[in-house]
């Protein structure tokens, strides 16, 4: 059963943070962007797990998030090649 | 854990187990902490520490540099009142941010020797951390440090010493 409240609370918490992140990015590293994006849509999903609102491929996308986001830091170059896959990857689980 | 192994084993932990971290260790971290050296050791620092799950997350919230669900979140900050008094014009903000890195250095290598995870944190809002840890005005949060049992240990980069030492004069 879906709580909203607790919902709504999860998705304002994200948004806050969405927002503080675009505040620090101003004056913080162009390739932390690349990772702040990341953990928002990990987070999302996240939620929408918490909320039976998931589904295999959001599920499928987070964990190769956070697979890349456990190990050491990634080089800019390592960072690019990863979110392209992702990227091509996402396109193949298009309906 | 002798020192060296403890440099040496740190890692930046991202993903936590969620276990809880105690108070007992919390309190043994601060200890560390505060036995680090600090500029003309006139100990300025301040911690607030969050370590109740919905204070975690308020500070988590406001840092976007902090990763996974750590148990806890040590602030590191200092009262810049007290620290403009004690210091005078010697830099006063470089050197408290400076003696903030080296409690959170000993806060991290304190909590690999007690089989915990961390991160340094420096990429948060510094008046949103202010704001939801209720610090007075004047106090600055230089850096976070989160802390929980850790859910992985990432592989250490490689150190290049090549690259970065000279002996005697710079030769490169």
């Amino acid at each position: 059963m879906m709580d909203k409240a607790a919902l709504e609370q999860s998705i304002f918490q994200l948004t806050v943070a969405s927002l503080t992140a675009a505040s620090n990015l101003v004056e913080e590293p162009s390739s932390y962007g690349a990772l702040r994006v990341m953990g928002m849509v990990r987070e999302l999903v996240e939620i929408l797990d918490k909320h039976d609102l998931s589904s295999p491929r959001l599920q499928d996308i987070k964990a190769r998030i956070i697979e890349s986001a456990e190990g050491s830091m990634l080089s800019d170059e390592e960072r690019k090649a990863f979110l392209d896959g992702l990227v091509m990857h996402c396109l193949d689980l298009l309906d | 854990m002798e020192v060296m192994a403890a440099i040496k084993k740190r890692r930046s932990v991202r993903k936590f187990s969620g276990d809880p971290v105690s108070r007992d260790q919390l309190m043994q971290l601060l200890e560390a902490a505060v036995w680090a050296p600090s500029g003309g050791n006139r100990q300025t620092w301040r911690f607030v520490v969050a370590s109740e799950p919905a204070s975690v997350q308020k500070v988590k919230m406001v840092s976007p540099g902090m990763s996974g669900k750590p148990a806890a979140v040590i602030a590191i900050a200092h009262d810049m009142n007290l620290v403009e008094r004690k210091e005078g014009n010697m830099r006063p903000d470089s050197i408290a941010k400076m003696d903030s890195a080296m409690a959170a250095q000993n806060i991290m290598l304190a909590a690999k020797a007690m089989g915990l995870g961390s991160c340094v944190i420096a990429s948060f809002h510094a008046q949103g951390v202010a704001k939801v840890l209720n610090l007075p005005k004047g106090w600055q949060p230089h850096l976070l440090v989160s802390l929980g049992l850790p859910g992985k240990d990432p592989k250490p980069p490689a150190r290049k010493f090549e690259e970065i030492i000279w002996w005697e004069k710079y030769d490169g």
